[in-house]
């Protein structure tokens, strides 16, 4: 391979990652499905164009993609896979953290560099058994023993546990601590024990290879986000998720209508469907421009307040409202443009596989509404909408 | 003190009080400092929206968005500060209830 991608811009950034998304990702996306297994083949194409560094700031050796660009890049793999694009925008989901709360910490600048540079894979590790899902909440605290401190934590759904190099770990401050009162901390593989005590066998996103996990590891003051995660989550996590993820729904709900498009057309083709077309492509293409519309405006609102240094706005309950009722809009319109895209293909997209399958799609996008429950958002939504009136 | 003025202890009672009504700590209110962070007894951001909605009813007042920035919300006296900032002391009456 020549130079990487990273090296020519944004514009050479999409191309690889379209190569990546349909060379790469897209013909392993039913293996990775049928077996539940990682994505190696797309995850290794992505480390080899630079694009595991693509949130790092350029300053220390990254692409510096903005969350726009971060999102085109999420949409266009998960038109290939959307294990192969989550796994992908989760791990940036995590650099983000670091580049937006990690500066001015040597540790953090340092590990930074290293994401650049040796393309390391962060998962992270926000779930807990025990807290009912709720990720404000910690049980784990970090303990301190002597000089070091030690952390150990069940996690719940710990995507590509047993393939990141590094985990970003909630946990209370400290054993006395309230359990919303949480840090988040950095774990280094190598320093980091690792047990997983489940399985991940589900219904979709089966790649993304999500089993609970026991972690322990001891730890030096520096790996702790200087940062409360209260403020870590209201300005970065939360966002950038419901961002990235509605990204990778997109790319879902994009193949899966491009998928009914060529079965309109080969209907057409062969005179067995409605000579002007089919109206419902036009419908689930109308839907489609909706989701993709939703997603640009929420990542150029992210830019523009990152841009402008207004914390306030992003720490803001009326842009909490809009990031929640984004994700939970977006988990909705890609289950809704999948099944309308299966309706117009019929048993070619019942097929599991096969050119109109829109099989695996579905179950991918079912996935949507359970990551962070929507009921869960719509209720915080609802709380927050008795303070928030400016619209 | 001054007749027909609310005293601070008595708005800093009111607000103990309507922390009492609300689940959104994790500590008794009526055992928590003036100063004390409320953060750090276990309030979050949407319990802190919860508070501000009971105190609107309580002190018949209506709060800017803006209060709720952690600074400002994070301490009894600060929610004080906040309201006597908000009113003039006539407005701290409890709203009559119809």
């Amino acid at each position: 391979m020549s130079e990487p991608a990273g090296a020519g811009g944004p514009a050479a950034v999409r191309r690889a990652a379209e190569r990546i998304g349909a060379c790469v990702a897209a013909p392993a996306a039913d293996d990775v499905d049928r077996h539940a297994r990682f994505p190696a083949e797309a995850v290794e194409a992505l480390r080899a164009e630079g694009l595991l560094g693509a949130a790092v700031p350029r300053a220390f050796g990254g692409l510096g993609l903005d969350l726009r660009e971060l999102a085109d890049v999420a949409q266009v793999l998960a038109q290939g896979c959307a294990s192969a694009a989550m796994v992908w925008a989760m791990h940036q989901i995590q650099v983000a953290c670091l580049a937006c709360h990690g500066r001015g910490a040597p540790f953090f600048e340092a590990y930074l560099r290293e994401v650049a540079e040796r393309q390391r894979l962060i998962a992270s590790v926000t779930s807990e058994v025990g807290v009912g899902g709720d990720i404000r909440t910690s049980i784990a605290a970090v303990e301190q023993r002597g000089n070091a401190g030690r952390l150990e934590k069940h996690g719940a759904t710990v995507s590509y546990g047993a393939q990141a190099d590094a985990y970003l770990v909630t946990a209370r401050r400290r054993p006395e601590a309230a359990g919303s009162d949480q840090v988040f901390v950095l774990l280094r593989r190598d320093d980091t024990a690792l047990e997983q005590t489940g399985v991940w066998d589900t219904l979709g996103m089966r790649g993304t290879c999500s089993p609970p996990f026991r972690i322990a590891a001891t730890i030096a003051p520096e790996q702790i986000l200087p940062v409360p995660f209260a403020e870590i989550c209201a300005r970065t996590l939360v966002p950038v998720s419901h961002i990235l993820w509605s990204a990778c729904w997109l790319g879902i709900a994009t193949d899966a209508v491009r998928r009914a498009g060529g079965c309109v057309r080969d209907r057409a083709r062969r005179g067995a469907g409605a000579s002007g077309g089919d109206a419902r492509l036009a419908d689930v293409t109308g839907r489609l421009q909706q989701l993709r519309a939703g997603v640009h405006a929420a990542g150029g609102a992210y830019d523009a307040l990152r841009a402008a240094g207004d914390d306030g706005a992003l720490s803001g309950l009326g842009f909490a409202i809009e990031m929640n009722q984004l994700k939970v809009a977006s988990s909705e319109l890609v289950v809704q443009i999948v099944g309308q895209a299966l309706a117009i293909c019929g048993t070619a997209g019942y097929a599991a596989a096969g050119p109109y399958s829109v099989a695996r799609h579905l179950r991918d996008a079912y996935s949507a509404g359970c990551m962070i429950s929507n009921e869960r958002l719509r209720t915080a939504s609802a709380t927050m909408l008795l303070a928030h009136k400016g619209l | 003190m001054e007749e027909g003025l609310v005293s601070t202890d008595e708005i800093h009672a009111r607000v103990r009080r309507v922390l009492g009504t609300l689940d959104v700590l994790r500590v008794d209110p009526s055992a928590l400092g003036d100063g004390d962070d409320l953060y750090a007894a276990g309030l979050r951001s949407l319990g802190a929206v919860r508070l501000l909605v009971a105190l609107e009813g309580e002190f018949g007042v209506e709060f800017p968005e803006s209060a709720l920035h952690r600074g400002a919300f994070s301490t009894i006296a600060g929610i004080g500060a906040a309201l006597g900032a908000l009113a003039g002391d006539a407005a701290l009456r409890p709203v009559d209830r119809v």
